[in-house]
Parts: C-alpha cells; structure tokens; sequence
C-alpha cells in the first residue's frame, strides 16, 4: 500500500542536484516524480523512482545522506473536487498531512503524501477504498 | 602624567635593579608553592642559583598544561586561607585553570589598572562604564577595581544589552568606555540607528582589547565614536587586564616591567629570538604571592618595539599580539579552543567527524560559524533537521559561552581529518 520514496540532503549549491541526478542516470533510472522546496543553507530532495532501494544503494554509496522514506501514492481520477475530497477523509481522521506532491499519469492524478501516522491513513485508505500505487506498480516506468 | 612616578620612570638600569631584586624574592617564596617545589628539585635548582636576570633561562617554561595539572590550588604558594578571590578560565577538555589572589595581590592589580588608566588621562572626575563580561572573566573585575582604585565613578554595565549601554553613556555622562572593538563598532551602529551622534555624548576615550584587532580598525572606531582609543592587554593567568597598555603615544603597549619579567622566544626552538623579532612571549610575574609563575609560555606572539618612548617610560613596548603559538580562537574576547567544538560535535552520531568553524565579520560584528557533516540523512523531515541544528547550537553554546552559528553541509565537502585538517577559517577583517 505505501511505497518508497528516496529523500536526499543537498546543500543550496551551485551543481548539487546535477550530482544527484548524474547518479539516479547512471543507475539506469526513470524519475517519476520529484520535488525540493528554496530553503536558504540546505534541502531534502524527494524523489519516487522505480526500483527506490537501487537508487538508495548508489547514492549511499556515493556518499550522499540519503533516507528511504514510507509514502503514499493515492490515484485519483481526474475530475474537478477530487482531491479536495480525498483530503478531507484524512482531515476527518485527524491526520496531518507532512507534505504532498502530485503528478499526472494515464489521465489520473496520483498525490504523494507523507502523513502524521502511518497506520491510520491505512485505515482510511481501506475505509474509503483509494487507489495507491504499489512498486510493483512503479516498475512499469521504466 | 604618571600615577606612580618612581616606578613609571625607572631608567632602564632602575628598572633592572628592581626585576632582580624582585625575581630573587619571588624564587624564595616559589618554595612554598607545591608545584615549582617539586620543579626546583627534579632540575636541581636552587634559588640561590639565579643571579642574573639571564639566568633566569636555567628555569624550565610553566605551561597552560601545568596549571591544568595542579587544578585547582597545587600552584599556589600561599596557604589557601590567605587567599580572598579566584579567577577561573574554561577549560578545553580538561581541568580549568584557576588564579588565586591574596588581598596584595588584588591591591596591586588594582594599581596596575589604575596606572594604565591614569596614562591615558583619565582622572578621578571620569564616569568610567565596563562593557566586559563581570564574574569568571577578569575584564569585569579587573577594570571595576582599578578604576575604583583612581576614584572615578564606574559603571558595571557588564556585556551585553546595547540599548541599555547607550542609555547609560547619555545619561550617566560616561567619558571613558572599556569595550572590545568589534562591540565599540557595534555600538556605534546602534546610536545611530537610534539617531545619537556619539560625538553628542560625553564618550571621549575608549580602551579596547581582548580580542585582535587591526590599527585600521582602531581609526574607524575613533573616527566614528569621536574619541581616543587605547589598546589594552591582559590576561587571565596574569591576574586579567593592566599587563600591558598603550600610553598616549598609540605606538605599542608598555608592560609593566615591575610586575613582570618579559620574553621573547621562538616557540619551536625555545631560544630568545633576535632583539625586535616576532616570537612568543614568555612572562614571570615578580609581584605576586598567591600565584607565582616563572617563565609562563604565553602562546601570544609578539615583538619587543625598539626605541626609547617619547612618553618618558622605559617599560618595554610590545606590538599588537599578532596571534597564536597554539591553535586558541579568540573571538568577542572569549578564548575557544577547536577541540572544545569537536568534543561536542562528537556526540551527535548523525554528523561526521569533519568540522569547519568559520570566523568572519558581518556588520562590525565578529561572528563564528560552524560547519559540520551530515553523516546520515536520518530523517525526511525538516523539522527534525533544524531541532539538530538548534540542539548542536545550544550545547556550542553552553561549552563556548557564544552563540555559533551551525550549518549542516554536504558530507565529503570539508577537509577531511588525516593528514593536517584545517579546522579554523578566519576571514575576520583585521
């Protein structure tokens, strides 16, 4: 149900992020979505990839400080107010949403979320039956 | 012109005399001390040994690493019930060091401030306001005493707090300010923020000290502020302030040469260097019964200025301190040793064990900035991220006594540790 997200800390400096990217490239890898955010010093740059784990090892391995971090992709069709009502299922539980991210894909809106608790976005996810992407299902953009 | 003119004016020959005469005093009474003792037996020595003031190099160097090792009372000479004040100074990873006075000893410390104040004209009809840091730190003390000693009123203002410095030199009529330079510039900016004109006050002279600073900066700060500013140089082994100060003339520091026999060495040989030329200064107090030190390694580097002074004094001039013998940051007056900084960054396991503390000035103000590592992105949140942050800035803080400012990089992007790391960046402007 949830899916890994590789969140890497990149200095607010000239040539950081192509270093990233030179690597995720190297390995052979799509990015399917990405998002940093104008801090001043530094930033964690949040990538969904297929096969998160490899992309991990190398940019670990690089020595870059890396985290594999527990998200969820929720797809939702493409209509006006879908999103507003998505959310408010995780308003109504009391969860917090940390931050989101979205991208487009086969006419669906697919959210990135990172939330207060794990476990009971679960429930709601169960609850209102949404659609989340699994890795499996990342592999195919590749 | 002079507070204590038979002393002041002593000719070289005088002066001399009075070391001898003094230094052989203080050998005998050295024997009380536990500490140099023990030293005169395991080299030897015998006070009666020394009868020259060049024989004074016979007597092995005391180190900073020998107070820490007698901490706190094995160097006093006196007992402990003679004894009315200590002095302490934060320590590095080991013990602090620790001056103990006796009632005279804080009597002639008083002298040897008032004098150095008296040199630079300032007299009983003065408000003297303190801008140093009171308690542990000798610039607090040091000056409230001595310029009780010559009678002015004096305003313990302590650090800190700029508006309320402002509103005492205005209100108070202060004349006459103790303050580190890159304090006095930054109060300047603050009256004029606070649309003063410095010249408006009463604020005439300035002494200025406890951190480095360059004659250009000496000259904008009594440019800007509209005074005279004497540069001063104590410190804390040495009671604290009134070791060494400018006379009118503003052409290098008289030490007080009846208080203190002066060195010049080169610190990787240990040999005098050549008459004039930059080395460390070694200094043996010869005025003093709680805490006598023979041949003290200062670490300050320094020169003996040549030529006679035109002010009348034959106490030897000193040019400004032109650094270190040993890796000590001096910043806003407050002494940092890197290994202080990387004793703390060690305990944050989320770091790596490359650092780089950066010191630069921004605004007049002098600043220090700490890099370190990120060895593991342990988290995805940037809350968690800053909480690291703060908690370093915090226990800094708590080592150091100044507020740092901590930045997380990039691991890989410092110097590593092997080999010869470069731990310090100074790019103050002075």
């Amino acid at each position: 149900m949830t899916i890994h997200q590789i969140s890497i800390f990149i200095e607010n400096k000239l040539g950081s992020l192509n270093e990233i990217l030179d690597i995720i490239k190297s390995e052979k890898l799509q990015i399917i979505a990405s998002t940093i955010s104008d801090t001043v010093e530094y930033g964690i740059y949040r990538v969904i990839t297929p096969e998160p784990r490899k992309a991990y090892l190398a940019l670990k391995s690089r020595g870059l400080a890396v985290n594999l971090t527990e998200v969820f992709a929720v797809s939702l069709a493409n209509t006006v107010g879908t999103a507003a009502e998505t959310i408010s299922y995780f308003t109504l539980a009391g969860i917090n949403i940390e931050y989101m991210y979205s991208f487009y894909q086969d006419h669906r809106g697919i959210l990135i979320l990172r939330t207060s608790d794990t476990a009971k976005t679960l429930e709601v996810i169960a609850e209102y039956r949404l659609n989340c992407l699994t890795e499996e299902e990342l592999l195919q953009f590749n | 012109m002079y507070l204590h003119a038979d002393l002041e004016t002593l000719s070289r020959n005088g002066i001399e005399k009075l070391q001898m005469e003094r230094l052989r005093k203080t050998l005998n009474h050295c024997l009380n001390s536990p500490f140099y003792c023990k030293r005169f037996e395991e080299n030897n020595l015998k006070p009666g040994d020394i009868k020259t003031l060049d024989d004074l190099k016979k007597i092995p160097f005391t180190t900073k690493t020998d107070l820490r090792d007698n901490y706190p009372f094995g160097m006093s000479a006196v007992p402990l019930e003679q004894t009315v004040r200590l002095h302490s100074s934060s320590g590095t990873t080991g013990n602090p060091t620790v001056v103990l006075h006796t009632q005279r000893d804080l009597d002639q410390w008083a002298e040897a401030v008032a004098r150095c104040l008296y040199m630079v004209g300032l007299r009983k009809s003065d408000v003297f306001q303190n801008s140093s840091g009171y308690g542990m730190f000798t610039g607090g003390l040091g000056f409230q005493y001595g310029a009780e000693r010559l009678g002015m009123l004096t305003v313990p203002a302590a650090a800190g707090n700029t508006l309320r410095q402002i509103k005492f030199i205005t209100d108070f009529g202060t004349t006459a300010l103790h303050a580190i330079p890159s304090y006095a510039s930054r109060l300047y900016e603050v009256m004029i923020q606070q649309g003063i004109d410095p010249r408006d006050t009463r604020l005439r002279t300035l002494l200025i000290g406890a951190e480095p600073h360059s004659e250009a900066q000496r000259k904008r700060i009594e440019e800007t502020l509209g005074v005279k500013a004497y540069n001063s140089f104590g410190m804390s082994e040495m009671c604290g302030p009134g070791v060494a100060f400018e006379c009118p003339e503003q052409n290098g520091m008289h030490i007080w040469e009846d208080y203190y026999i002066v060195e010049i060495i080169n610190p990787d040989t240990l040999e005098p260097v050549a008459e004039g030329e930059m080395g460390e200064m070694v200094l043996t107090t010869i005025n003093r019964e709680a805490m006598p030190l023979l041949r003290y390694r200062t670490r300050d580097l320094t020169r003996i200025l040549p030529g006679k002074c035109p002010c009348g004094r034959n106490h030897v001039l000193l040019d400004r301190m032109k650094g270190r013998s040993d890796d000590m940051i001096i910043l806003k007056g407050v002494n940092i040793f890197p290994i202080q900084v990387e004793t703390i960054l060690m305990k944050f396991k989320e770091l790596s064990s490359n650092y780089l503390i950066v010191l630069h000035t921004v605004n007049n103000n002098d600043e220090m900035s700490v890099e370190v590592e990120l060895e593991e992105l342990f988290t995805d949140d940037y809350a968690k991220l800053q909480w690291l942050t703060r908690e370093i800035t915090r226990q800094l803080k708590d080592e150091l006594l100044v507020t740092p400012k901590v930045k997380l990089v990039k691991k890989g992007s410092l110097p590593k540790s092997e080999g010869k790391a470069v731990r310090v960046n100074d790019l103050r402007n002075h």
